[in-house]
């Protein structure tokens, strides 16, 4: 095991994708799986809280250390084992993302829950319950886990499968690290939309749901099993540009509702601001358009001409600019979803360039609340006299309103800006983060979604695992 | 005017080569093929002609029928014609010329855009030889064209610059990355695409003049080495970089 005690030696993991900063004593990095127990051991024996770092591409300063020890599983050698008769893989929590979708692709496989950012490590998918363009179809990252061979902060390790603990209403008869205890939890009122927001709790839930979205505050994840799909035999990419954005917000709500082989699988959105930021790359983009819509729909070896023209005509109807863009090869395909990662890419660019942290909505509200909150946060931003660009999840009506802020003190502003979406995407039953999770700065809206019974349910729990609330501390909410 | 594009069909440029049982084909099982990238800006060339001064856009492949996905695709983009000269015979460069410049003569074009390469056997000669055939002026490697009152100012690329070429019609333009950013396929146009022809005509008997004894895939590159994550590593890199590979 390699241990680093002075953090000049490793500036990198004292920040992450939000650019929010930290400080840290120690970098534990194990190089062997059977090092892991021992390096949780010894940061619990110095008494330091520890936590837990994936590839630091996270954007709510998760995996920034406020003092004590990091770990991370960087440097052991990674395994990949593909069950293909079962489809599912077996892998260690510290393989990049990128490895396993190549992988599974070269096998006829895909794994459809795959985030914007490739770059982020398979435990911090887990950690952060990440969701990206296919969860519009397929949900998010924890439809998609199997099993998870866990370690508490004391070293203990267990393995927990899919089905083998489930909650008896508001109670766990046993867990799998000890048999003799229970655990009774308070269910949280979970909003009906893409949600990761705090802990997963509901009667008669699954105990592994519980590790899945904490955030690395209740365990380490050593290795995971996912379930993957077949690679469909075709996929309609297609980018649509529209003269106004209440057209691409109309296309999209007509395209939501179409079912069975003709529901599409991704329906993005980009407003004017995003497509002027991405032009310059991504030629065939129009900047001149109100807004875009990137959508994917799976096919047979050649779309269905009815698929084409029902399309065809909601685009017309919805005061269509130009033509349909259609990826015709691998590499356009990957042009479109590049382009999509760009945005996001581009935003926490400039976010970092500015030295400001990143203030972009993570927010989701039920499809039938979604235009005007949509409309609603627009208007408040605009009217701040804040620059900002719109993108996101809209199929899951879920937006990355990302405001840009010139200095500290436009960020200021829009930080009171942003409570107020957060409160608003609440009031509309919604939640305060669809996929990047809560992290260490958004606590305070975490608040707003749950209150403060809602906190005390995750902080009860959180003691079962981690009585010292050593692990990922800061994460979600303080210590008390 | 008639247009013709010659457009071939290869493996995806992510495409990992293997080498066919034979040991002289490549190993097509898994294979993605696509537009030859350097035909791309071909099609768009003649696409944006035609819109200048209208008339008809051939686009023309050889080889077997999976040929027809790229010429489908020329057709989505806008073409207004595909032509298959169908054969599951691999020729020389030379004799794929001569097969397509009966075909352009046949068609009556007078002009033709290919690209500057195919990126499977980059042999970078079927433009040229295609002008030698048909006795049309030929311009290389061109990274921008103008087209004014029936003459062609082109810019070619050329080792450390530009050279400005002029010519006239009838003639053979080999289009460079550069020379325009190729449009996508619209929905539509897969629409309009369906309702176009591709005519498949068997091709002559012919022999190529040169014959490819095999394929040899390049020496494996070593594996690369994780140094480490921290600031230790770059001591370690620089010591390695000047002991052990000598580049500094
Ligand atoms: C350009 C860009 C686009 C993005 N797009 C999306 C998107 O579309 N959808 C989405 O969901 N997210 C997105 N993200 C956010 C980010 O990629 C995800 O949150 C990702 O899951 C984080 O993975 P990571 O390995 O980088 O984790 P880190 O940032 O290193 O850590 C995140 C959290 O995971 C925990 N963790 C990591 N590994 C483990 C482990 N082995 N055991 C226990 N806990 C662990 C950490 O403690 C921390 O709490 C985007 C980020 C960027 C920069």
């Amino acid at each position: 095991m390699k241990v680093l005690r002075n953090s000049d030696e490793f500036p990198d993991y004292l920040k992450d994708a939000s650019n929010f900063r930290g400080k840290c004593d120690l970098l534990l990095l194990p190089v062997h799986e059977e090092e892991i127990e021992g390096a949780m051991k010894l940061a619990s024996g110095e008494g330091m809280p520890l936590t837990i770092s994936g590839n630091g591409t996270g954007l709510t300063g998760a995996r920034v250390p406020e003092g004590g020890a990091v770990l991370n599983l960087g440097l052991i050698p990674k395994k990949m084992e593909f069950n293909e008769e079962l489809g599912i893989v077996t892998l260690s929590a510290g393989l990049p993302l990128q490895t396993l979708l190549q992988a599974a692709e070269e096998k006829g496989f895909y794994f459809p829950p795959d985030p914007t950012e490739k770059l982020c490590a398979c435990g911090g998918i887990v950690a952060t319950n990440a969701s990206g363009a296919k969860s519009f179809s397929y949900g998010a990252v924890r439809s998609f886990v199997e099993s998870l061979d866990l370690v508490l902060t004391d070293g203990t390790a267990f393995s927990l499968r899919r089905g083998e603990f489930i909650a008896r209403g508001n109670r766990f008869d046993m867990l799998p690290f000890n048999q003799k205890r229970a655990l009774d939890f308070t269910p949280l009122h979970m909003p009906a939309v893409k949600n990761a927001s705090g802990y997963y709790l509901k009667e008669g839930m699954d105990l592994i749901d519980l590790f899945i979205g904490s955030e690395g505050t209740l365990a380490l994840t050593k290795n995971i099993t996912f379930r993957l799909l077949p690679k469909p035999a075709g996929v309609l990419s297609c980018l649509a540009h529209f003269s106004e954005e209440e057209g691409a917000l109309d296309f999209i709500d007509q395209a939501r509702f179409l079912t069975g082989e003709k529901k599409p699988r991704a329906l993005e959105y980009f407003d004017q601001g995003a497509l002027r930021l991405l032009k310059s790359d991504f030629p065939f983009s129009d900047d001149l358009a109100g807004a875009a819509v990137w959508f994917e729909f799976e096919t047979g070896q050649e779309p269905p001409d009815l698929l084409i023209e029902i399309i065809l005509s909601m685009f017309s109807d919805c005061g269509g600019k130009g033509e349909i863009i259609m990826a015709a090869s691998p590499g356009e395909r990957k042009a479109l979803e590049q382009m999509r990662h760009s945005a996001a890419y581009k935003v926490n660019e400039y976010i970092a360039s500015r030295g400001v942290r990143k203030l972009g909505t993570d927010t989701a509200v039920p499809a039938e609340r979604f235009r005007e909150y949509y409309i609603e946060s627009r208007n408040l931003v605009r009217s701040a006299g804040l620059e900002y660009v719109i993108y996101g999840h809209f199929g899951n009506s879920h937006i990355h309103l990302n405001m840009l802020p010139e200095n500290q003190t436009h960020f200021e502003a829009g930080k009171e800006i942003y409570s107020e979406l957060c409160q608003n995407a609440v009031r509309a039953g919604g939640t305060v983060s669809a996929e990047h999770g809560i992290g260490k700065i958004k606590k305070d809206y975490l608040k707003m979604m749950y209150g403060e019974g809602g906190i005390r349910a995750m902080r009860e729990v959180k003691k079962a695992f981690d009585p010292d609330f050593r692990l990922g501390r800061g994460n979600i909410f303080d210590p008390e | 005017m008639k247009i013709a594009v010659c457009v071939n069909h290869v493996p995806d440029t992510a495409t990992k080569i293997k080498v066919g049982p034979d040991g002289k084909k490549i190993d097509t099982i898994g294979v993605t093929y696509i537009v030859n990238p350097y035909d791309e800006y071909a099609i768009e060339e003649g696409l944006k002609l035609k819109e200048k001064i209208s008339g008809t856009v051939y686009v023309i492949g050889l080889g077997g029928d999976s040929h027809k996905e790229s010429l489908k695709k020329a057709l989505a983009m806008g073409a207004d014609e595909g032509i298959l000269l169908k054969t599951d015979q691999d020729f020389d460069s030379v004799t794929v010329a001569k097969l397509l410049a009966e075909e352009i003569k046949s068609l009556g074009c007078e002009v033709v855009f290919t690209g500057k390469q195919s990126i499977d056997f980059d042999n970078s000669a079927t433009g040229q030889m295609i002008s030698e055939f048909l006795g049309f002026n030929c311009v290389s490697n061109v990274v921008s064209l103008t087209i004014e009152n029936g003459s062609l100012e082109a810019e070619r690329e050329i080792e450390g610059g530009r050279e400005v070429v002029k010519t006239t019609f009838p003639a053979v333009i080999t289009a460079q990355k550069g020379i325009n950013e190729p449009r996508y396929a619209s929905l539509k146009g897969i629409m309009a695409a369906k309702k176009k022809v591709i005519t498949e005509k068997s091709v002559a008997q012919s022999t190529s003049k040169t014959k490819s004894l095999g394929l040899r895939l390049p020496a494996p590159k070593n594996p690369g080495r994780i140094l480490g994550s921290d600031a230790e590593a770059i001591k370690e890199l620089v010591k390695l970089l000047r002991e052990e590979a000598k580049v500094i």
